[in-house]
C-alpha cells in the first residue's frame, strides 16, 4: 500500500506543476487568444540562468534566483509586445509559427551562452524528507502541492471577486468595448503576460530542483500542460486545471501499473479516446478553440 | 479573404495574359514552365544540389498534401510528418521483404489511407487546435511504436532503406533520385491544382471558412473532411516513400513532432492554400540550413532562423506567396515564374 | 474530369521528355565531376590520389552534433580532433602535408548527419572520416559512406550494427553496449554474488542491448534481473524509483542521459533507495561528474577512454600536448576526438598512397596500436572490432578512480 501512496503523491505533485504551468498558459489565452509555443523555454531561461548566476558566478542563490524570475516576466512580456501582438486576426495557426521561431532562438540562444549540459539545480528541500504512514514525502513536494493550490485559489479570488478581474474578463471578451468603458486594455494584457511569465518562471525553478536543469528540459511539460488544457478547455477555469492533475496521476500509475514504456502510449491513447467519445455538446461548446 | 483569391495566385502569377479556365493553350505555358524549371538541377548543378533538389521534390509532395488539408479545408495536424513516417516504414518493411518500389508504392498508398481513417473518423467533430492535439498523439504512438518493434523498424537506430531500382534508375544516385521524384511531384502538383476546380475543392474552402455555413448550404461537413485528411495523407505517405528512396536511411527523428512543425512552417510560410506556396514552403525548410551552411556559418542557424522564422511570419503572413502578390500587384511584371521550385 | 485526363497526360508526357534529356545528360559529362565517387576504395594503387589530397593538404571531416541536446558531447570531441590536427600540423603534418579537418554539425539527428557527410564527401571532397560522436546520427551517414566506399576511422557511435565483420567501412575502436555492459556485470559477479541485479535503460536498441549484455554475463547463475525501459523526457520518475525499490535490487545498472540519470537517482533518494549502481561510459564524463556527482557515490562506470589521472605515460603526454595546445585541461571529449585524430592521422602515416585504398590497408595493419588513451587497437581483414575491452572505473567524491585500467571479454 505504501507503494501506492508513494506513486500517487508522485503523481499529484507531478500534475501540480503541470496544473500550475497550465494556469500561465489559460490566462494569457483569455486575455490574447493565442498559444505560446515557446512558453516552456521562457521558465527555462528562468532555471538555467539562475543556475548559471549562482553556479558559474558565484552569486548567492536567492539573488540569482530573483535575476532568473525577473528575466522570465521581461522575456514573455516582450514576446507579447514585439510578436503576438503584430499578428494579424484571422490567421490559425500563424501564432504558433512565430512563436515555434521564438523556441528555436530561445534554446540556441541560450545555449550559445551558457551550454548544452544538463545540470543539477539547488535542491529547494527535495532532500529534506520525512516518512508518513509508509511513504515518503519530501519538503519539496509539500511546497510544489501548496504552493500549487495557493497560486490557483488566488487567481480564481483575483478574476472573479475583484474589479480588476472583471476588466481582464471585460477586455478578453471584446477589448473594444472595454476600452470605451475606460479599462487600459493594453496595461493589463502587458500585465498579464508578465504574471504568466512569473508562473512560468516558478514552475521551472521547481521542477529543476526536482529533476535537472539544461536548455530542453521544460518541453515535455509544455506538452503535457497543454495536453490537460486542450481536454478541459482553454477558455475554462477548474476543468483544466483538474485534468492536469489527474492527468499526472494517470501517468505515474501506468507507468507503475504497466511498465515504464506503457507511459507514452497510455497517455496519448486518453486523448483520442476522451476526444473522440466526449458528448457534442462538450467538444463544441462556447468559443471553438483555435490556435 | 475568400476561396478564390486563395487559389488564384498561381494562376495570376503565372501568365496574366491567359483568361481563366480556358483550357489548351494555358495549361501548355505552365506545363512548359514546370518542366524548365525542372530541367534546371539536372543541367546546372552538381551532384550535391541535384541530391538536395530530390529532397525538395519529396518535401513539396508532402507539403502539398498538408496543404490540402490545412490551407484549403482548415484542418491543423501536427503529424504529417507521421504519415510520412508511415509512408517511410512501409516502404521499409516491403522492402526488405523483397517487394520492389511499385509494390512499395501500392502498399504505401494502401496504409496511409488506413491509417489516415483511423485517425480521422472518431475525430470527425474535431477541428481546430484539439484535431491538432489528437493528430499530436497519433504522431507519439507511432514514434513510439517505431521504438518498441525494432526488430521490425530497425527501433530507435533507424534503418538503411534499399534505393528505388526502376530499370537503369537508381535511387542512391541523385540524378536518378531527382528523375524518379519528379514524376509524382509532377503528379502531385497537377492534382493539387485540379482539385481547386472541383466541386470538392470548393467544398474543402467553403469547410475552411465556416463549417457552421458549409453545413447549412448542404455540405457534407465530415465527408469533405475525412477525404481531404485521406488525401493529405495519401500525399504524406508517397513522400514518405520518396523520402526512403532517395535518402536510404530512416529513423524516428525524421518524422517526430517537430518534423511536423516543419511541415506546418512550410505551409505558412511558403503561403497557405497555394500550390506555388506548397512548393515554395518546401524549398525554404530543405534549403535553408543549406544556405547557412554555405555562408560557412552552419552553427548559426539555429539561432538566425529561428529569429528568421518569426520575423518572417510576422511580416509576411501571407507567406511568400502573398508578398509576391503584392509586388507583382504594383509592378504588373511576369517575372516571378523563375522562382517557383526553386 | 475531361481537363484532369489532359492535364495528367501533359504532364508526364514532359516529365518522360525531361527524363530522356536527363538521362542523357548522365552519361555525358556532369556527374563524373565528383571525384569522390571513385570505385577504387578495394585495393591500393600506390599512385593513385585520392579525393582531398593535395601537394600541400589532406582534407578529412566528419559530423557531430554542434546544437542541439547532443551537443555537449560534439563540440569537446571537434575541440579535442582540432587540438590533435594542430599540434600535427605544426610539426610538419603526414607525409609532407598538413591536414585540415572539417568538422559539419548534424544537430544528432541521422538525416542531417547524412546530409552533411553528403557536403563533406561531394563539395568538401574530403579523403576519409575522421572520427565522429553519436550513435544515431554517425548511423545515418553509415549506408552512404558504405556506397561512396569512403572509411570513417574510429567514430564514436557504440552499436550492434558495427564493429567485427559488419561493415567494411567502419572501423571501430569502442565496444558496443552489448560488451560493455557483459563486461560491467562481469566485473561485479567477479566481486560478489548479488541475489537480484536491475537496469534502467533508454527505450528502444540501446537499451535493449545494454539489456541483452547483462543478461549473457548472469546466464546460468540464477540472478534474478529487472529491466525498466526510460522514455528521454520522463517528467516524474517516482514510479520507476518505486517499481526499483520494489524489486530491491543490491545493483542498478543505468544507461540514460545525464539528465536522465541525475533526475532517476534524485527520484530514489527522495524515496530513500539507495542501492548500488553502475552506469555506461557517458557518466565517466566530467560535467557528469561535476553536476551529479553527489547523487551518484561509489557508481561504477565503464571507461571506454583511460582516466585522464592514469599513470600511463601515453595518457600523461596526451595531457600535456592538449593543455599546451589550447591552454587548458583536457576533458573526456577532448581526449575522444584527440584519440580519433591520434588514429586517422596514424593510418594516413602509413598508406603507402594517399587514396582511400591503400588507407584502408593501412588500417588492417594496425595491431594492438598503443594509444594509452585506448585499450590496444587492431583491426585486420574483416574484424573492424578495433577493441573488445573497457575499463572500469568509480565515482568517490568528485573524481573518477580507476579499478580497472583494461578488462577484456576474453576471459
Amino acid at each position: 500500500m505504501g507503494d501506492l501512496g508513494q506513486i500517487l503523491l508522485g503523481g499529484v505533485t507531478t500534475g501540480s506543476l503541470y496544473a500550475l504551468f497550465l494556469l500561465g498558459v489559460l490566462i494569457v489565452f483569455q486575455v490574447s487568444k493565442s498559444m505560446n509555443f515557446a512558453y516552456g523555454q521562457v521558465g527555462m531561461i528562468a532555471a538555467f540562468s539562475a543556475w548559471f548566476f549562482y553556479s558559474e558566478q558565484g552569486l548567492p542563490v536567492p539573488v540569482a534566483l530573483m535575476i532568473g524570475v525577473l528575466l522570465a516576466v521581461i522575456v514573455n512580456s516582450a514576446i507579447d509586445f514585439a510578436a503576438i501582438r503584430r499578428i494579424p486576426a484571422g490567421r490559425p495557426g500563424l501564432d504558433l509559427v512565430v512563436t515555434l521561431g521564438i523556441f528555436l532562438l530561445i534554446t540556441a540562444v541560450m545555449q550559445q551562452l551558457i551550454d548544452a549540459n544538463a545540470h543539477t539545480f539547488v535542491s529547494l528541500g527535495a532532500d529534506t524528507r520525512t516518512e508518513v504512514a509508509g511513504v515518503v514525502v519530501s519538503m519539496s513536494d509539500g511546497i510544489v502541492i501548496g504552493l500549487t493550490v495557493v497560486t490557483v485559489l488566488a487567481a480564481y479570488l483575483l478574476l472573479n471577486r475583484t474589479s480588476l478581474g472583471t476588466s481582464l474578463r471585460a477586455s478578453a471578451e471584446d477589448a473594444g468595448i472595454a476600452q470605451a468603458a475606460g479599462v487600459n486594455v493594453r496595461a493589463l494584457r502587458t500585465a498579464t503576460w508578465a504574471v504568466a511569465g512569473l508562473i512560468a518562471a516558478v514552475v521551472a525553478i521547481l521542477v529543476a530542483s526536482r529533476l535537472s536543469v539544461d536548455a530542453f528540459y521544460m518541453t515535455p511539460f509544455l506538452i503535457k500542460a497543454f495536453i490537460a488544457g486542450m481536454i478541459g478547455g482553454l477558455d475554462r477555469f477548474w476543468l483544466p486545471l483538474v485534468v492536469a492533475v489527474a492527468l499526472g496521476v494517470y501517468e505515474s500509475l501506468a507507468v507503475y501499473l504497466l511498465g515504464a514504456s506503457a507511459g507514452t502510449p497510455a497517455v496519448f491513447l486518453l486523448i483520442i479516446v476522451v476526444l473522440a467519445l466526449v458528448p457534442k455538446r462538450f467538444v463544441n461548446e462556447r468559443n471553438e478553440v483555435r490556435a | 479573404m475568400t476561396g478564390t483569391t486563395m487559389t488564384r495566385p498561381r494562376r495570376g502569377g503565372k501568365n496574366p495574359t491567359v483568361g481563366k479556365g480556358r483550357g489548351v493553350p494555358r495549361l501548355l505555358t505552365r506545363v512548359a514552365v514546370f518542366a524548365v524549371i525542372a530541367a534546371v538541377p539536372p543541367l546546372l548543378f552538381d551532384d550535391y544540389w541535384v541530391f538536395m533538389s530530390a529532397q525538395v521534390l519529396a518535401f513539396a509532395v508532402a507539403t502539398l498534401g498538408l496543404d490540402i488539408l490545412y490551407g484549403r479545408t482548415g484542418q491543423m495536424s501536427l503529424a504529417h510528418a507521421s504519415f510520412m513516417g508511415v509512408g517511410a516504414y512501409t516502404t521499409y518493411v516491403m522492402a526488405t521483404n523483397g517487394y520492389g518500389p511499385a509494390m512499395q508504392l501500392a502498399a504505401v498508398i494502401g496504409v496511409a489511407l488506413i491509417a489516415a481513417l483511423v485517425v480521422s473518423v472518431p475525430t470527425l467533430r474535431l477541428s481546430g487546435m484539439r484535431l491538432a492535439l489528437v493528430t499530436l498523439a497519433f504522431g507519439e504512438l507511432l514514434a513510439w511504436a517505431i521504438r518498441n518493434t525494432t526488430d521490425l523498424t530497425g527501433g530507435t537506430q533507424g534503418a538503411s532503406v534499399d534505393p528505388f531500382l526502376f530499370g537503369r534508375l537508381d535511387s542512391s544516385e541523385p540524378l536518378h533520385a531527382y528523375l524518379i521524384a519528379l514524376v509524382p511531384a509532377a503528379i502531385a502538383t497537377a492534382f493539387a491544382v485540379h482539385l481547386g476546380r472541383t466541386q470538392l475543392g470548393r467544398r474543402m474552402l467553403a469547410v475552411r471558412d465556416s463549417e457552421l455555413a458549409a453545413e447549412s448550404v448542404g455540405v457534407a461537413v465530415a465527408r469533405t473532411k475525412v477525404t481531404a485528411f485521406l488525401i493529405s495523407a495519401v500525399y504524406a505517405g508517397v513522400a514518405g516513400w520518396l523520402y526512403a528512396g532517395i535518402t536510404g536511411f530512416i529513423a524516428p527523428p525524421d518524422f517526430d513532432l517537430f518534423a511536423s512543425v516543419y511541415l506546418f512552417v512550410a505551409v505558412v510560410i511558403g503561403g497557405a492554400g497555394t500550390v506555388l506556396g506548397a512548393w515554395l514552403g518546401a524549398s525554404y525548410v530543405v534549403l535553408m540550413p543549406e544556405v547557412f551552411t554555405l555562408a560557412g556559418q552552419p552553427n548559426l542557424y539555429p539561432i538566425v532562423g529561428g529569429a528568421l522564422l518569426a520575423i518572417v511570419a510576422l511580416v509576411v503572413p501571407d507567406g511568400i506567396v502573398g508578398l509576391g502578390r503584392n509586388v507583382w500587384r504594383r509592378i504588373r511584371g511576369v517575372r516571378g515564374d523563375e522562382e517557383e521550385s526553386k | 474530369m475531361r481537363l484532369k485526363g489532359r492535364l495528367v497526360v501533359a504532364t508526364l508526357a514532359s516529365t518522360c521528355m525531361l527524363f530522356a534529356a536527363g538521362c542523357g545528360n548522365a552519361t555525358g559529362g556532369s556527374k563524373s565531376s565528383a571525384g569522390s565517387s571513385g570505385s577504387s576504395a578495394n585495393g591500393c594503387d600506390v599512385k593513385e590520389i585520392g579525393p582531398g589530397v593535395t601537394d600541400s593538404e589532406i582534407r578529412v571531416g566528419t559530423t557531430m552534433p554542434l546544437s542541439g541536446s547532443g551537443a555537449a558531447g560534439g563540440l569537446g570531441t571537434k575541440e579535442g580532433q582540432e587540438a590533435y590536427y594542430a599540434k600535427l600540423n605544426a610539426e610538419g603534418g603526414v607525409q609532407g602535408r598538413k591536414i585540415k579537418p572539417i568538422i559539419l554539425d548534424d544537430a544528432y539527428d541521422p538525416s542531417t548527419a547524412q546530409k552533411q557527410m553528403r557536403q563533406l564527401v561531394e563539395k568538401e571532397e574530403i579523403l576519409v572520416v575522421s572520427g565522429g560522436e553519436g550513435t544515431p546520427n554517425f548511423l545515418g551517414a553509415v549506408p552512404y559512406l558504405d556506397r561512396k566506399k569512403v572509411p570513417a576511422i574510429a567514430p564514436y557511435a557504440p552499436s550492434d550494427e558495427l564493429g567485427g565483420d559488419k561493415n567494411q567501412h567502419v572501423f571501430m575502436a569502442t565496444v558496443d553496449y552489448i560488451q560493455e555492459f557483459e563486461i560491467l556485470t562481469d566485473y561485479v559477479l567477479d566481486q560478489e554474488t548479488p541475489k537480484k541485479m536491475a537496469l534502467v535503460g533508454v527505450a528502444g536498441n540501446v537499451g535493449d542491448n545494454a539489456k541483452l549484455g547483462m543478461e549473457k554475463a548472469l546466464e546460468g547463475k540464477g540472478i534474478e534481473l529487472l529491466y525498466v525501459p526510460e522514455t528521454p523526457g520522463t517528467t516524474d520518475f517516482t514510479p520507476i524509483a518505486t517499481q526499483l525499490k520494489q524489486f530491491d535490487a543490491e545493483y542498478v545498472f543505468l544507461i540514460l542521459t545525464n539528465a536522465d540519470t541525475g533526475g532517476l537517482l534524485q527520484a530514489m533518494s527522495r524515496i530513500g533507495y539507495t542501492p548500488k549502481t553502475g552506469a555506461w561510459a557517458g557518466m565517466s564524463d566530467d560535467s557528469y561528474i561535476k553536476e551529479f556527482g553527489a547523487l551518484s557515490q561509489d557508481m561504477l562506470v565503464a571507461l571506454e577512454t583511460s582516466s585522464l589521472e592514469s599513470d600511463n605515460p601515453l595518457v600523461k603526454q596526451f595531457v600535456a600536448d592538449f593543455t599546451a595546445q589550447t591552454g587548458k585541461a583536457p576533458s573526456k571529449f577532448n581526449q575522444l576526438g584527440w584519440v580519433q585524430a591520434q588514429l586517422t592521422a596514424e593510418a594516413l602515416k602509413r598508406a603507402e598512397g594517399l587514396n582511400r585504398g591503400c588507407v584502408v590497408e593501412a588500417l588492417e595493419t594496425f595491431e594492438n596500436f598503443e594509444t594509452g588513451i585506448l585499450p590496444p587497437v587492431t583491426w585486420g581483414k574483416g574484424d573492424r572490432a578495433g577493441v573488445d575491452a573497457v575499463g572500469i572505473g568509480q565515482i568517490k567524491g568528485d573524481k573518477l578512480v580507476v579499478l580497472e585500467e583494461t578488462k577484456s571479454l576474453q576471459k
